[in-house]
């Protein structure tokens, strides 16, 4: 109960068990395990990626604002382990390319110490106007539908779940993409003009561009 | 030094009270609302762009300016004679980039947002960087204004006394009327906690927001600087280091774990720190070792050997509450009321 | 012709008298015309004045004495004062790189000029930079004369007034008592003109002779006034008391020590007394010999 309202599930109680035909044929009826899914082999994509939540702005608000980004590196930027970086030749304020089958992202690679080795990290909600292509962090992460995210349950109602975008719907699987970062352009060479970078990027698949539209902002 | 009438704590010649800050370096997360806090308040304009008179750098770190640590100031090992500082370049500050907002926003521009000029340094360039290697690699953050100090290197350096300690709190405060901006104030503060504004030819620097301990904030309550009110961790004690009874003279006389950064520039900072913790090295294998993450050797190299003491106090202090018992000390470290936190009305004339 | 072995620069007198004088005459007003000579030379000279002094010019006209590169300024007599490190107590103090300082002062009836000149190859001109100072240059004279007061910066009982040109192109009128008190005062008719040639920098101070003001110099028409000079080079970080400053000089202002344009005149009626008796001389020998 909550404000003297009983749970808007279908018993009006906590409930985990669904019994709708289709999850019941996906074996999902109570919350499950599953094998991720390859979606890029290590051998051609080595880097493990994320994008964390970040300390610079609430979400995507303020994530532009001149008085923060002068106490970033004034764009985008990944983080790279010291040794992952010197295997790519890759220094510290370089322009790299952050890359997977779906699209890539041009942003500045930005050492870090404490970063796991074979990792890439991308702080989450840079606005898309942040990057040369117009894509953003999440283009590089795919996002499945899955059948059980469109069913209504109960059918009549949908009080239990129902497709809303964010809530009961597709999401991006961040913890599964793998990427390759490699130079763009060292920052000793573009010293004189930094916003004038060719991007050099493959274009975009669907699912990077649906990524890039629904994943704008999370 | 002279002691006021009635206290056993040094203070500058010739101050009644000496404002004092304690600052608790593991509640800081670096999200720099302290540095916005104040940049809001005082240096968004005016040739102050580039100022940060409270800044949060990350340690070990170049830090802001860049590699001021290695800028000289202060005294020498007599205490009297001052050591030769330099000016930082506007470089070693960075510039407070102005971005092309207006032609993507307005003007249909499909370049990226970007700063207008070329960007390969600012004051926090090196966040997060730290030391070490994975998975022992380390760093904390370290908010820093003006230490307000007792015995001010600024103030000896301005051959016109355009500098000054003020009698009532030892806020050490610029005389914009006398200042004629030849910056040896700049050079001889270790901490290069003063700033040239070159709008105004004259020095800035953090006022300890006098406005708002005198009444003159918000609401026309006495309130603690705003780099402390607003910090959403709240890991700052703000009142005088002679009042006997408040928490900051509990914090730096009694218990000694609240230690000054760089006691060796010998200009007696009167805002202190507590010294950071970190969790234990681990091995590769992710197994807890019995060694210090943040080597010891560094600490002592920003904190001096104090910085010892003032750890195996926290520590013993923290075990007793373990086990259950009474700290005062811990009460202190961990209070959620701001009347225990800001302590700046305990004097009538200050 | 024996003239020849001397050292008579100009044939002029010999070309329109000679028609009229002897071999004697000649050799006689040669002598003369080499004294005159010299003596018109000589003012250009530091040894041909008593140290510490610097020449005052009277002119009618203000003319365009208040341009730096101002025709007006060429009959000025020029001294040159030495310059070195003051010595204040500022961090490098002794560090200063100007060593000395060219100075041409005129009047008119109304008005001062001071035209300074001196040697610096870099022109710094911006305080914009954190670690930008600008070269400046600064005249110091007594608040009241009836003392000289103490070289830095006068004291709390006896006061300077200083001139500071910065090469940011502003200029202002300071009071000062003592080191590290100057303060600016308002003082209208001080006007500062500078140009920067050839690795020089050039600047003209003109004030209003006279004030009728407490703690502004009153510059009479004819009496001496103490004076002290310093230059600053921005680009060696000189600021403040991190200067090349002079010791006290002082405007020859008073009739007593005659400035060098009544030098001229006297050596000049000097030179003609001599050509007069040289010439009555030899007219008497000749006379006496029967020719």
């Amino acid at each position: 109960m909550q404000e003297k309202n009983p749970w808007p599930t279908f018993t009006g109680r906590q409930q985990y068990y669904i019994d709708h035909d289709w999850f019941l044929e996906l074996d999902e009826a109570l919350p499950t395990h599953k094998e991720a899914p390859v979606l890029q082999e290590k051998s051609e994509y080595p880097l493990g990626y994320n994008t964390p939540h970040s300390r610079w702005s609430i979400h995507s608000t303020w994530r532009d604002s001149s008085k923060m980004l002068r106490l970033q590196r004034g764009e985008p930027t990944v983080y790279l382990n010291p040794d992952d970086a010197a295997e790519r030749g890759i220094e510290d304020g370089d322009t790299v390319r952050v890359y997977n089958d779906l699209d890539s992202v041009e942003v500045q690679a930005k050492i870090y110490p404490s970063g796991e080795p074979g990792t890439a990290r991308h702080y989450f909600s840079w606005e898309r106007f942040q990057y040369p292509d117009r894509n953003n962090f999440n283009s590089l992460v795919p996002m499945y539908m899955k059948p059980t995210q469109l069913v209504q349950y109960p059918e009549d109602t949908g009080e239990h779940l129902r497709f809303i975008p964010n809530y009961w719907g597709p999401t991006g699987v961040n913890s599964d993409v793998r990427v390759e970062v490699e130079l763009v352009e060292s920052a000793a060479d573009d010293a004189d003009d930094e916003t004038d970078g060719e991007s050099g990027s493959v274009s975009g698949g669907a699912l990077g561009r649906l990524s890039g539209v629904l994943g704008g902002d999370d | 030094m002279s002691q006021s009438d009635d206290s056993t704590v040094d203070l500058a010649e010739g101050i009644d009270h000496q404002v004092a800050m304690v600052m608790d370096l593991n509640k800081c997360i670096g999200c720099q609302t302290c540095t916005i806090a104040c940049k809001t308040n005082w240096t968004e304009s005016g040739g102050r762009e580039y100022m940060y008179w409270n800044n949060v750098e990350t340690k070990p770190g170049s830090g802001y300016p860049r590699d001021w640590e290695e800028m000289g100031g202060g005294w020498d090992e007599s205490g009297e004679e001052r050591t030769p500082g330099d000016l930082p370049d506007r470089e070693d500050y960075g510039r407070a980039w102005d971005f092309n907002h207006e032609a993507i926003m307005y003007e249909g521009s499909d370049e990226p947002l970007r700063p207008l000029e070329n960007a390969d340094w600012g004051p926090n360039w090196d966040e997060d960087e730290g030391a070490g290697e994975y998975p022992n690699s380390y760093y904390f953050y370290l908010p820093r204004i003006c230490n307000h100090c007792t015995h001010p290197s600024c103030v000896e350096a301005c051959p016109r006394s355009a500098i000054y300690k003020r009698e009532e709190d030892g806020i050490v405060l610029v005389d914009q009327d006398r200042c004629r901006g030849y910056r040896y104030c700049v050079e001889g503060c270790p901490y290069k906690k003063v700033f040239y504004n070159a709008e105004t030819k004259t020095s800035e620097k953090c006022i300890f927001c006098y406005p708002r301990i005198e009444g003159e904030g918000p609401e026309g309550e006495v309130r603690p600087p705003s780099c402390a009110e607003d910090c959403p961790p709240q890991l700052r004690h703000v009142g005088f280091l002679d009042d006997e009874d408040g928490p900051i003279h509990k914090l730096v006389n009694e218990y000694e774990v609240a230690v000054r950064l760089h006691p060796e520039y010998r200009t007696e900072p009167n805002v202190y720190y507590i010294p950071p913790y970190a969790p234990p090295q681990t091995s590769e294998g992710g197994e807890t070792l019995d060694a210090e993450r943040i080597p010891r050797d560094y600490l002592e190299e920003l904190f001096g050997p104090k910085v010892n003491e003032a750890l195996n106090t926290i520590s013993r202090e923290r075990d007793r509450v373990r086990r259950g018992e009474e700290s005062e000390l811990m009460e202190i470290l961990s209070t959620v009321n701001n009347d225990d936190q800001y302590r700046l009305e305990v004097f009538d004339d200050a | 012709m024996r003239e020849d072995d001397g050292s008579v620069p100009d044939r002029t007198p010999e070309s329109t008298l000679g028609s009229k004088l002897s071999r004697e005459h000649v050799a006689a007003l040669a002598l003369v015309v080499t004294v005159v000579a010299s003596a018109a030379l000589l003012p250009t000279l530091a040894d041909a004045r008593p140290a510490y002094e610097i020449p005052v010019d009277y002119q009618q006209s203000s003319a365009d004495l208040s341009e730096p590169s101002g025709e007006a300024w060429d009959s000025v007599p020029a001294a040159s004062v030495p310059l070195s490190s003051a010595g204040a107590s500022v961090p490098a103090a002794d560090e200063t790189s100007v060593e000395s300082v060219r100075v041409e002062v005129a009047r008119t009836n109304e008005r001062l000029y001071l035209r300074l000149s001196w040697a610096d190859a870099t022109t710094d001109t911006s305080t914009d930079e954190i670690s930008g100072f600008a070269d400046a240059v600064a005249v110091q004279l007594p608040a009241n004369q009836s003392e000289r007061p103490p070289i830095a910066m006068g004291s709390t009982s006896n006061r300077v007034n200083v001139w500071y040109w910065s090469g940011t192109g502003e200029h202002e009128a300071l009071l000062a008592g003592g080191p590290g008190t100057t303060t600016e005062i308002d003082e209208p008719t001080l006007r500062a003109n500078a140009t920067h040639e050839d690795g020089r920098w050039t600047v003209v101070f003109s004030r209003s002779m006279a004030s009728d003001r407490a703690n502004v110099t009153d510059v009479s028409p004819n009496r001496d006034m103490d004076v002290a000079l310093a230059v600053w080079n921005g680009s060696n970080m000189e600021r403040s008391g991190r200067k090349a400053t002079s010791e006290w000089y002082y405007l020859a202002l008073g009739p007593d020590t005659g400035g060098p344009p009544y030098e001229a005149i006297l050596w000049s009626v000097a030179g003609l007394a001599i050509v007069f008796t040289t010439l009555v001389t030899i007219e008497g020998i000749r006379r006496t010999r029967g020719e």
